[in-house]
């Protein structure tokens, strides 16, 4: 179908090979796919040396598997250690959606939302494929939800690493580090589950070392994430609710006491979190993080004043006396800005 | 090829892999269909749905023959292509319907689907019930929502926002700015957008007498007017960003660490090289120095500003007077200027 000097673009290959193993009822062994299949056969030798060759099939079928598209190896029952002989097939039944599976035009409105909702990352790529396979499987146009754009971030490079190995069962090492701790420490941890709370990435999963269950935020993962290859089953449940549900009942139970400038912007700001209001004007308000709380009083300036606790009172004037030390009038010159 | 797959180029054959096992059975589906409409469909070039569909043409099995004679192959009729810029396939395959999600596939959609579950049109919704239920049996092995957002997440002015929207009708609110003022204004609304916890209005502004965005947490007071919305407000052209530098804005330039980088992710950052102590330099614009002083104060171990010496003026007055101030009911509007026109998501 094509000269063989021509070379094959992957996106070809691979839809031929996609093409063959489906058609094949009994599978196809290594040496008939190299020899035959568009993509391949063009740069087979007959009798020679095809080790690039099969490196890119390998290549292939692991990318094919990560698209979602089952290919099964069928081994052949006398020399099962024969991996030449290993044959290679897509059961039709698995490649394909369940029979009828349609989607409604609200359902396909709303899939439509929910694929667009990543703003960025893997996970809006992974969308943008399903949005593609969505597509014959709509029972009309879709309904018109032009007035919403609701949008996320991953916004940390911990997390893509993270949702993979979630999936994947894998433990992951990182390191952490506390606010107020010197420095990070290495921790061992079988991911669960990934929330947003608050506008914050969460990573809630089972810390191998404390044996128990805890909740990490990502702007705290310093380096890379290590992916080991250490499999465990993850325990049974909602992880992501469960991880939700800890941290509202956290910023339940912990509560900070401010007086708020009314009419400020801190007032617009922190009015859906006010538990409750005292007589004497000051506001009660949860807090899951106090070093993250702080961070925010802090950028409120003089229209918050923290009455208790004293650790956040203190946290904050730390912040405030610190920018007010390396923003001082005098220019901060080449050497430095400070004592940081 | 010899470098591994994942890179940009690999990404790329992937899409087109899905792209072209999901166009058969779509044209199944709608019988003949014009190649915008496909390209439109699928969120790709016209010229992209071409060349596949070219190609498509040329694609089959190996077949009895191991040959890829005609009969394996896929057809089409060029002449719809070629005259009238319409796919018609005449003969497929092996392809009848679509593939099935992958788990990471699945596992995007129902993430996204968890936090559509959050807001007010949709709480409730029986589409979302269906569709998961539906995702589920549609994905390889069945997929836990391991990622979520909290379901209180959309700020309890989006129910109201979104009733104005379907009616059509104007709405009024008190506006913080970030100067420490609030004001009556006026708006014409036309979207909602959100990212992450945030929730923004974009809207035809009656005071600007343009488009502009509203943050929804410095709203207050809001209300629904009896008059409606513009009549020409549908075509009113929108924009995806939250905030373009207009001419005059100011520049600063700042040296941040790099955990602060990530946090300022949305600006539009120019680096400048080396900062001291290890921080990067950058430059940005930003609509006036109320906005700039909060963000380095919520940042404050984070970022400094190394120029222009009002922006640092701005920034050790307000944390002086933060500091200094025991009488927190005093006036915070220490530095007069210009109402936030569209400001800044973290300003």
């Amino acid at each position: 179908m094509t000269s063989a000097s021509r070379p094959v673009s992957a996106e070809r290959r691979l839809f031929s090979l996609v093409l063959a193993l489906l058609a094949s009822r009994e599978g196809l062994d290594k040496a008939e796919i190299l020899s035959t299949v568009y993509g391949y056969a063009e740069r087979y030798s007959p009798g020679g040396d095809n080790t690039s060759l099969d490196r890119q099939f390998e290549r292939d079928k692991d990318d094919l598997r990560e698209l979602g598209i089952p290919i099964e190896t069928v081994d052949s029952p006398d020399a099962v250690e024969d991996n030449k002989r290993t044959r290679y097939r897509i059961s039709k039944a698995r490649y394909e959606v369940p029979a009828g599976l349609r989607f409604t035009p609200a359902e396909s409105a709303l899939l439509e939302l929910a694929g667009h909702a990543w703003r960025e990352g893997v996970l809006s790529e992974e969308s943008r494929r399903a949005l593609m396979k969505v597509r014959s499987l709509e029972s009309g146009p879709a309904a018109d939800i032009t007035s919403y754009m609701p949008q996320l971030r991953v916004g940390h490079p911990a997390f893509e690493p993270l949702e993979r190995a979630i999936r994947a069962h894998r433990v992951v090492e990182f390191d952490y580090r506390r606010p107020g701790q010197a420095e990070a420490l290495r921790r061992r941890v079988l991911p669960l589950a990934l929330v947003q709370f608050e506008g914050r990435w969460h990573l809630y999963g089972r810390d191998l070392h404390r044996d128990a269950q805890r909740t990490f935020l990502l702007s705290r993962i310093g380096g890379a994430v290590r992916v080991t290859r250490t499999e465990l089953a993850p325990p049974p449940g909602d992880h992501a609710a469960a991880a939700l549900a800890g941290l509202q009942r956290l910023e339940a139970a912990s509560t900070v006491v401010l007086r708020v400038q009314e009419g400020s912007e801190a007032a617009f700001r922190l009015a859906s979190r006010v538990q409750s209001a005292a007589q004497d004007g000051t506001v009660r308000i949860g807090c899951v993080d106090e070093a993250i709380l702080a961070d925010e009083l802090a950028s409120y300036g003089p229209e918050v004043r923290v009455i208790e606790p004293e650790s956040l009172r203190v946290a904050v004037r730390e912040r405030l006396s610190l920018a007010l030390a390396r923003h001082a009038p005098a220019p901060p010159a080449q050497a430095g800005d400070g004592d940081g | 090829m010899a470098e591994r797959p994942g890179s940009e180029r690999s990404m790329l054959a992937r899409d087109k892999v899905v792209f072209l096992l999901s166009l058969v059975p779509y044209l199944l589906e709608h019988g003949p269909t014009p190649v915008a409409r496909i390209a439109q469909d699928f969120g790709v070039s016209p010229a992209a749905v071409r060349e596949m569909t070219e190609f498509l043409a040329t694609a089959g099995i190996p077949g009895e023959s191991r040959m890829y004679l005609s009969n394996d192959l896929f057809e089409i009729d060029w002449d719809a292509l070629e005259e009238h810029d319409e796919v018609v396939l005449t003969n497929r395959v092996v392809l009848d319907d679509a593939p099935r999600f992958s788990g990471a596939e699945v596992a995007a959609l129902i993430a996204g689907l968890q936090y559509l579950g959050a807001l007010p049109p949709y709480r409730d919704s029986e589409a979302l019930g269906s569709l998961l239920a539906k995702l589920g049996a549609a994905a390889p092995e069945q997929s836990p929502g391991h990622v979520a957002v909290d379901p209180r997440a959309a700020a309890p002015l989006v129910a109201r926002l979104a009733d104005a929207i379907a009616q059509g009708r104007s709405v009024e609110f008190d506006y913080a700015g970030a100067e420490g003022r609030s004001m009556r204004r006026r708006a014409d609304p036309l979207r909602l957008e959100s990212v992450d916890a945030v929730w923004y209005l974009r809207g035809w502004c009656h005071l600007r007498e343009g488009i502009r965005v509203f943050r929804l947490d410095r709203m207050n007071g809001l209300r629904v007017l009896d008059q409606p919305v513009r009549p020409t407000l549908a075509t009113e052209p929108l924009d995806d960003e939250f905030y373009v530098a207009r001419e005059g804005d100011p520049e600063v330039i700042l040296d941040v660490t790099p955990a602060a980088l990530s946090a300022l992710a949305d600006y539009a950052l120019e680096f400048a090289g080396d900062g001291a102590d290890g921080r990067t330099r950058v430059r940005m614009r930003v609509p006036h120095f109320h906005g700039l002083k909060r963000l380095v104060l919520g940042m404050a171990a984070d970022v400094v500003v190394i120029a222009p010496p009002a922006a640092r003026a701005a920034v050790a007055q307000w944390a002086a007077q933060a500091l200094a101030d025991e009488q927190p009911g005093a006036s915070a509007t220490d530095d007069a200027g210009p109402a936030a026109d569209a400001p800044r998501r973290s300003s």
